[in-house]
């Protein structure tokens, strides 16, 4: 009997024949790794720009607040400029007056009317954003990966009738997104 | 003897490549035992073109070939789900340090916010209104400052509290306290807690959850301690100090400085056992039905 022969009767089906049955696992396992691999990078890269955005909402957040107080619309500015250095989230942020009597009380945070209801001094709005005005890219509530941060702020007045200062409470109120 | 060697690493090489069997065979015949077919016997590599002169290397071989593939497939397997919840769970610790660092933030804006106010030196006037106005504070340590107790000015001192805390307060509850570390005496504290919500079903069967209206005592704790209590039985927590300086006049007029604490301390809503704080209702505040 030839080799070829002998083969035959031994049940050889032939190089790749013969290892046909442990390819299926051998090709499972690696569609399996690679699969896993690649949704763990995903996750991981996904996970890390949540965190980094949610970093650069505090970041805006303490470059605007400061040291929690603010002595009026040119300290706020100030601020606000220093805050426009963050490029890696756009964002827009300003001032919602608290209730200091028991006759006022503070309305939640509407995202909708959020740039209209900032605090005006009746001059200036107390509204800081890192877009121009006229380019459309205001947020909406369906915008994906919305941070909203407030921050409890003291402003300074000055009463020009009475000559006083004085200090109340506010609300600075931080959007951002990508 | 480098020759020799030279050959050993070239016949290596290729028996890596499946070669072996042509050069083992020929120049190098010494060499087969260390190739790597011999090895193929029980594996996958050793490719059927060659086979080995076992009696029973070919009715094993597709078996082995098969157990080699399952064993790999078990430690990619395991590789995988330790990769998969190693990727589930990552991040889990940032996501708490930052959101931490978020109510650190806002606790301790709270409190400045809170020692910075002003108010009207007449009650019932508007900041706005006030022909006279003066820092919170100011107020509080002169009313201190009389009887050693803060009376007159702990509505006002509470409601500041509450309107500066009013954006998370139908999530967190907080405390407030001025506490003398040297008599080991509180001047003042302030706890706002809500109820726990109130599951009902109705007839048809219709469950309905009305959240728990909130609370504001005014509390004589004995000690510290007994606020810590509360404060560990309510679960994580955010904390602020401050250090202020209070007055205390006495019978002839002169004036004795010491030093207290501010603490503002505020926790996710849970209900509590107010028991032994001797806490007295200052204010109820019905909840807003669910819209």
């Amino acid at each position: 009997m030839s080799k070829a022969g002998f083969l035959r009767e031994r049940g050889f089906l032939g190089p790749i024949g013969d290892d046909l049955p442990s390819l299926i696992p051998l090709l499972f396992a690696l569609m399996m790794f690679f699969y896993v691999f690649t949704s763990a990078w995903n996750a991981f890269d996904t996970k890390n720009s949540v965190f980094n955005d949610a970093l650069a909402a505090l970041n805006v957040g303490n470059a605007i607040k400061g040291n929690n107080y603010l002595r009026g619309i040119s300290t706020f500015e100030e601020r606000c400029s220093e805050a426009m250095s963050n490029k890696r989230v756009k964002f827009i942020a300003g001032l919602l007056p608290l209730s200091t009597g028991p006759g006022q009380s503070f309305s939640e945070v509407k995202l909708e009317t959020l740039e209209a209801d900032f605090f005006s001094d009746g001059e200036q709005k107390f509204f800081c954003t890192n877009i121009p005005e006229d380019s459309g890219e205001r947020p909406s509530l369906e915008s994906k990966g919305l941070i909203m941060r407030s921050f409890p702020v003291a402003l300074e007045f000055k009463n020009s009738a009475t000559g006083t200062f004085y200090v109340r409470p506010m609300l600075l109120v931080v959007v951002t997104w990508r | 003897m480098a020759l020799n060697k030279f050959f050993l690493l070239r016949a290596f090489l290729l028996n890596i490549k499946g070669q072996a069997g042509n050069n083992a065979s020929g120049r190098f015949p010494l060499l087969r035992p260390f190739s790597l077919n011999r090895k193929g016997r029980v594996g996958s590599m050793a490719f059927g073109k060659f086979p080995l002169p076992h009696p029973f290397s070919l009715n094993m071989k597709g078996q082995a070939a098969l157990s080699d593939s399952l064993y790999f497939l078990l430690i990619v397997s395991i590789l995988s789900a330790f990769l998969f919840f190693f990727a589930a769970n990552y991040g889990t610790t940032m996501q708490q340090r930052v959101e931490a660092q978020y109510w650190r933030e806002y606790s301790t804006g709270a409190l400045e916010t809170i020692l910075y106010s002003s108010t009207p030196r007449i009650a019932g006037q508007t900041l706005e209104d006030a022909p006279e106005v003066d820092y919170l504070l100011a107020a509080v340590k002169e009313d201190f400052a009389d009887d050693s107790t803060i009376d007159e000015t702990k509505e006002v001192l509470a409601q500041n509290i509450f309107g500066i805390m009013q954006p998370i307060s139908t999530a967190f509850d907080y405390l407030f306290y001025i506490y003398m570390p040297d008599s080991q005496e509180f001047a003042f504290v302030m706890l706002y807690v809500r109820e726990a919500p109130q599951i009902t079903e109705n007839a048809s069967g219709e469950v309905r959850v009305t959240p728990g209206n909130a609370k504001i005592y005014f509390c004589k704790p004995p000690n510290l301690d007994s606020l810590e209590g509360l404060v560990e039985r309510a679960g994580s927590s955010t904390q602020s100090n401050a250090r202020i300086q209070l007055i205390e006049l006495d019978e002839s007029g002169n004036a004795g400085y010491f030093v207290a604490q501010a603490n503002l301390t505020m926790w996710i809503s849970t209900p509590l056992n107010l028991d032994g704080l001797n806490c007295e209702m200052y204010k109820e505040i019905p909840a807003e039905p669910p819209s």
